[in-house]
Formats: C-alpha cells, structure tokens, sequence
C-alpha cells in the first residue's frame, strides 16, 4: 500500500496512516454526531493506535498473517471516494434470491429496497434520524470487541456507513434481508468498512443474508467489516454468511451477537475462496434457555487463507450451543479453525458441543485447529472434537467395486462430506445456489 | 467365466495366497470355505481389485480379459461384484442416488442408454422386494447407522439391481439371524441363471444349507486343498478343520 511509494512500508506507516485519516474524519463528520458514539470512536482509535495491527506473535492471529498481506498489497487505503455515479450491479446478486436488499459497493451503499414491511426498519449509519441516538447509545459499540481485536477498532474508529436494522417486537419478516458488499478494484484497488447495527426484539423473527463479492477476483482489495447483533427476549434470527465470490479479497468479519432469554441463533458461514478470510464470531449468551447453532463450511484452494474463529461465552445457566465446521483444503491453501466456548461459574445446565472436521486434498495443503474450552461451572455437558485426514481409502474403494470411477468416487464423497452444510440454510435459493457452487467446485476438482 | 491359475498375493511383505488354483462356468455356484486366516477374503479382496494387496504371481482371466490390468471399477462394469464382508458406511449419499450413478455408470460401459428416473424407480422396487428391504433404509444415507443384518441386505440389493455376471458373496452369512439368512439366500437363489456365477465364501456350512453349492473347495494356507460337491462342505462341518490341518500335515510329513 506504499503511503511513500520510495519508502519500504511497515506496520508503523500502516498504524499511522490510519491514526492520521481518524483526525481528518474527526474534523469533517464536524459535530454531526452524538456526543457518546464520538467518545467511542475517539476510544477506539486510542486502541488501535496503541495496539496497532496484528503481528508475529499475536496469539490470535498467529496463523493468518493479515497485517503482512496488507503491505505486500498495493490496496489504495485511502479513505474510500464517494460513489459519484451508480454502477449497474444487478448483474451480480443472485436473481432467485428475494427479499428486502441493501446493495454497499465499495463500503457505500447504492440500492435499498423500499418495501420494508412496518415490522422492519432499516436505516443508514450516515443519516441516521434523531429517533435513533438512543438506540445507538444503548447498542452501538457495547459487543464489538475493539478493545482486543485491532479490525475491529478500526472499524469502531473510522466507520462511516452500514446498516441500522430493528426488528419489532413480536413480529415475523417473512423475507429475509439480504446484504450485499460488492468490492470493485476497476478504478484502483480499494479497501472499504461497513458497520452494521441490528436489533431484534423481544419474540420477533428474521433471516439475514450477508454476501460479499469481489467484481474484480485478479485484484486485492481489502474489506473490514463489523456487525453487532442483539437478540432479546424469545427473538430467532438466522445469519446467512456468504463468501463465495472473494478470490483477491482481505476480508476481515467481525461479528458480534448477544442473546437474551429464550432466544435462538442460527448463524451459517460458507467460505469458497479469499487471499486471507478472517471471520471472528463471537457470541455472548445472557439469558437462560438460549440456542445457538454455528455451522461453517470453508473450501479453499490455491494459495488461498481461510480462518474461522469462534466464541461462544455461555454467562448465564441452561442453554445450548451446537457448532460443526467442516472444511476441504486443496493445493497450498491454509485453514484456521478456533473455537472457544466458555462457560462462567453462574451458567450451569449449560449443554455447548463442538466439532471441527477438515480433509485435506494435497500434501502442501495444511490445517490449523484448536478448540479451545473453558468451563468454570461444574454441572454442565460439553463435548468437543477435530479432525484432520484425508479421503476415506476404504470408501472410495467401495464405490468404486460398484462401478464409479476413481474421480466419481472422490468428488461424490467430498460433495457429500460438504453439503450437509446446507441443510442448515432455510432459504431453498441460496440453498440451490451454493449447493451449484459445491459442485461446480468438488466435482470439477479432484485429482487433476 | 473365471479362472484363476496359480495365484500368489502378499499384503505389507506376508503371504497369504500360495497358489490358488480355480476355474468358475456361467450357472454355477462354488463355495469357498477354510478356517480363520486361511486366505478367503484376501482372494476375495484380490478379485475385487482391492491395491493394499499385491499379486506376486498367477493370472486371474475374466471373461477372457485379464483380471488384473483392470481397474476395480472396470470389473465392477465388466460385471463382477462383491458383497463386502464389512460394508462400509457413507454418510451423505443415499443408496438410491448412489445406486442410479452406479447403474448408469454400468449401463454406459454396456453401451446402453442411462436409465430415466421412472425406470429407475421401478427396477429398485422390483428388486426392493426381492430382498425384503424397506424403503425408508434406501432413503438413507447408504449403510450409515444400518444394524449388521441390514448391512448384508443392502449388499443383496445392489447385487439385484446391478446383475452382475459373477458375484463373490464375502462372508455374507456373518452376523446374520436365521430369518436374514433366510432372506438373503432367497435373493441370491432367485437371481441365480444359466449365464451368471456365484462365489460364496464361508467359514460356516450354515449358509450352504440354503445356496446349495455346485462345487466345494477347502481354503487352507493360501492354497485350495480340497474340492468336493456339498458333501464336502457336510464332512467339514462334522469334523471340523483340524481334519484338513491333519491331512495336510501328514502329505507336508
């Protein structure tokens, strides 16, 4: 990203140039804004100033070198221009898929759907009514980890546009809503934030889609993006996370949800591609009878870098927290899987399961996983499992006395190992469509 | 049909086919039978293809074509299956759909045209009853948490619905209840003709009381040291193999 094009950059240019863009905002967002986001913002640069962005021996990035990334690339990390003229992008959502649609390019939003049911409200960080400060003084910032995670504090720091999503009590969006972050490099490359805001009331229900996309695959661009998330009282949500189309993308997703009594998750991510995907999902769970289902599939290839890391922090008794990522890595691609679960001394009853399973298709693909468990409560049940291996011998052979061919075999095997996944995803669209994907990629790609 | 000549295997660098003389003919049924560890289903291994063992010496022709140079899924489309021993569980992948990629694939070798979904349909059920299996098993993933009895079933299935020329049956009887055995020899009896073979490999005579055997050969150090009809199979079952161990130690002797 050379700031000095004769100069070499390192992490301290990188820390600087952003620290220098935060006073610039300061001065231009010019009072616009309430006194207690400022004071967060101004927090989290102070965080992020002091941290700087992940190095070496950083034990939570010590397997995905993000920051390295960020200056071997010439991403233009100058705050993104305005959008001056709307591109087409129908091109690039999925038609099947409907529902309620927010379309960012490059970090900026230029499409909203206008027919939000009276259950849903969804505005804009840059033009947020009056009737919003206390809600964004009561939810903004208090989730995000910025004070550990440096992403996060840039983002917290400098973020300038995202969503604001309610959801109103006891009502149901019966289509989901679905966001789409297009990354275009045409006119340079670029890095671009987006900060989203939901809340989801007390027994109210929605399905969310988020799909990240890079238009331009043979370019990097770097996209840093932050969601909190409340469920209160008895409220569902299912989180549909799609990284399918981010082959040249740093990707750094934060996501953070709350979940109060009786309430349910269901949060799904799906990763295909990326030059460093890092998603960073943690969950706090502060009511009693809660449940959250994690699932995760990442199918990386190439030199590609995909990470996961999971947390599930179980503060209050009797819920139930289920995760399963699976992951097939090929070529010299990399896989990271981190899961923690805590469980506090006050959150007994608590049932938290856990499982990470990885094949591994070449011998310069690796895998990093670590579960990691925490309990302070004696009466709980937790189970955790990884493993790493190859294509079952035995099965393929098996198949193979029946009449498959050795590439049959194998794919129809690593399409089954794969798509359980999808019977998590409810939308019977995005089902299709990513089930297109698995195949396109698991049958297509077997021992060539 | 078949015919193996002086058949040599080793696994990891140990012997265990010391020279396996066999010869099979359209309609027929040979039984294949030896104590534990005398070589039966390595030979059945061997036959199917299996690479984690080597053929060291000997030539299997199959239908005039030599065994050995082919793939395992060659044979399978030449027609030969195995009834796996310990079918193995694939979670995932329905029997069904499976089954219709494995007939189809068949099916394309033969040069004939892939069957419709229709068709397909009908043969499973067709044959569904042939082995008294139930449809809610083939909407499974396939032998995915199936109990020992379904397992063996499932193998009878594909082997009705793939029809295959000669089929080596590897200790189906093995974990079977009197009522499955049943079953499954009726499936095996009922596909029986005049152009395909059967290979029942059995360390029990219990499952020759229902498949009645044309042939019967006694599997002992690698070697087949015995061949008989069904009375051989009714001799062994009185004496046991410590009988066939005696002779063979006194012609070693």
């Amino acid at each position: 990203m050379p700031v000095d094009p004769a100069m070499k950059t390192t992490e301290q240019n990188l820390r600087d140039h952003f620290t220098e863009q935060f006073s610039d905002l300061t001065q231009s967002l010019n009072g616009g804004q309430v006194p207690e986001i400022k004071q967060l913002r101004s927090e989290a640069i102070k965080a992020f100033t002091q941290k700087g962005f992940p190095q070496g021996k950083e034990e939570e990035y010590k397997y995905t070198p993000i920051t390295k990334a960020l200056l071997r690339s010439e991403i233009n990390l100058q705050s993104p221009a305005e959008v001056s003229m709307i591109p087409p992008f129908n091109e690039h959502l999925l038609p099947e898929l409907k529902g309620h649609i927010l379309v960012f390019w490059n970090g900026r939003l230029v499409y909203s759907s206008e027919d939000f049911p009276e259950s849903l409200e969804v505005q804009q960080m840059d033009q947020l009514g009056a009737d919003r400060e206390d809600l964004m003084v009561k939810y903004f910032g208090k989730i995000s980890n910025y004070k550990k995670d440096a992403f996060a504090a840039l983002n917290t720091a400098l973020f300038n546009h995202g969503s604001l999503i309610t959801v109103k009590e006891n009502s149901k969006v019966d289509l989901p809503v679905i966001i789409y972050h297009l990354s275009d490099a045409r006119n340079g490359l670029v890095y671009s934030q987006t900060r989203h805001l939901v809340v989801v009331e007390k027994n109210a229900q929605v399905t969310l889609v988020e799909i990240c996309k890079n238009l331009t695959p043979k370019q990097q661009n770097f996209h840093n993006t932050v969601s909190e998330i409340y469920l209160k009282e008895q409220a569902k949500l299912q989180l549909n996370k799609v990284q399918t189309g981010c082959s040249g993308m740093i990707l750094v997703d934060n996501t953070d949800i709350n979940q109060l009594e009786g309430s349910e998750l269901m949060c799904n991510t799906i990763t295909t591609n990326g030059t460093i995907v890092r998603n960073n999902l943690n969950i706090t769970i502060d009511g009693m009878d809660c449940t959250s289902h994690m699932n995760g599939l990442y199918l990386a290839k190439g030199t590609d870098h995909i990470d996961n890391h999971t947390l599930v922090d179980h503060r209050i008794a009797n819920s139930f927290s289920d995760e399963l990522y699976k992951g097939i890595i090929d070529d010299s691609a990399t896989g990271v899987f981190n899961g923690k679960i805590y469980v506090q001394p006050d959150a007994q009853k608590t049932n938290a399961f856990q499982s990470n399973k990885n094949i591994l298709l070449s011998d310069k693909a690796s895998m990093n996983t670590k579960p990691q468990l925490e309990i302070w409560a004696d009466d709980v049940k937790c189970s955790h499992g990884a493993t790493t291996g190859q294509i079952d011998a035995e099965q393929v052979f098996y198949l193979r006395t029946r009449g498959l061919d050795e590439q049959q075999a194998k794919g129809l095997l690593l399409y089954a190992f794969a798509t359980e996944f999808l019977e998590h995803i409810s939308l019977p669209a995005l089902s299709d469509y990513l089930e297109q994907v698995i195949a396109d990629r698991l049958y297509r790609k077997i021992d060539e | 049909m078949l015919k193996v000549e002086n058949l040599k295997a080793s696994i990891e660098g140990k012997q265990i086919l010391n020279g396996v003389n066999l010869s099979v003919n359209p309609g027929e049924i040979h039984a294949i039978m030896g104590p534990n560890g005398s070589g039966k289903s390595t030979l059945a291994s061997v036959l199917a293809g299996r690479d984690s063992y080597q053929v060291t010496e000997g030539s299997i022709s199959f239908l005039n074509q030599d065994l050995l140079e082919m793939a395992p899924e060659d044979r399978a489309r030449e027609g030969l299956f195995l009834a796996f021993q310990y079918p193995v569980e694939i979670p995932g992948v329905s029997t069904t759909n499976f089954l219709k990629t494995a007939v189809n694939q068949i099916r394309e070798h033969r040069g004939q045209e892939a069957l419709d979904a229709v068709t397909f349909l009908k043969l499973i059920k067709e044959k569904m009853k042939l082995v008294e299996i139930d449809n809610s098993l083939l909407s499974r993933a396939l032998n995915d948490g199936f109990s020992g009895g379904e397992k063996k079933r499932n193998e009878i299935f594909q082997m009705a619905v793939l029809e295959p020329r000669l089929a080596i049956l590897d200790e189906t009887d093995s974990g079977l209840d009197i009522d499955a055995l049943r079953i499954v020899a009726n499936g095996v009896n009922t596909l029986r003709n005049k152009d395909n073979a059967t290979i029942v490999v059995t360390h029990y005579q219990r499952l020759l009381d229902y498949i009645i055997p044309d042939f019967v050969h006694v599997l002992y150090n690698g070697r087949i040291v015995k061949s008989g009809t069904k009375e051989l199979a009714k001799k062994l079952e009185e004496k046991g193999y410590d009988w066939i161990r005696e002779n063979e130690t006194t012609i070693a002797g």
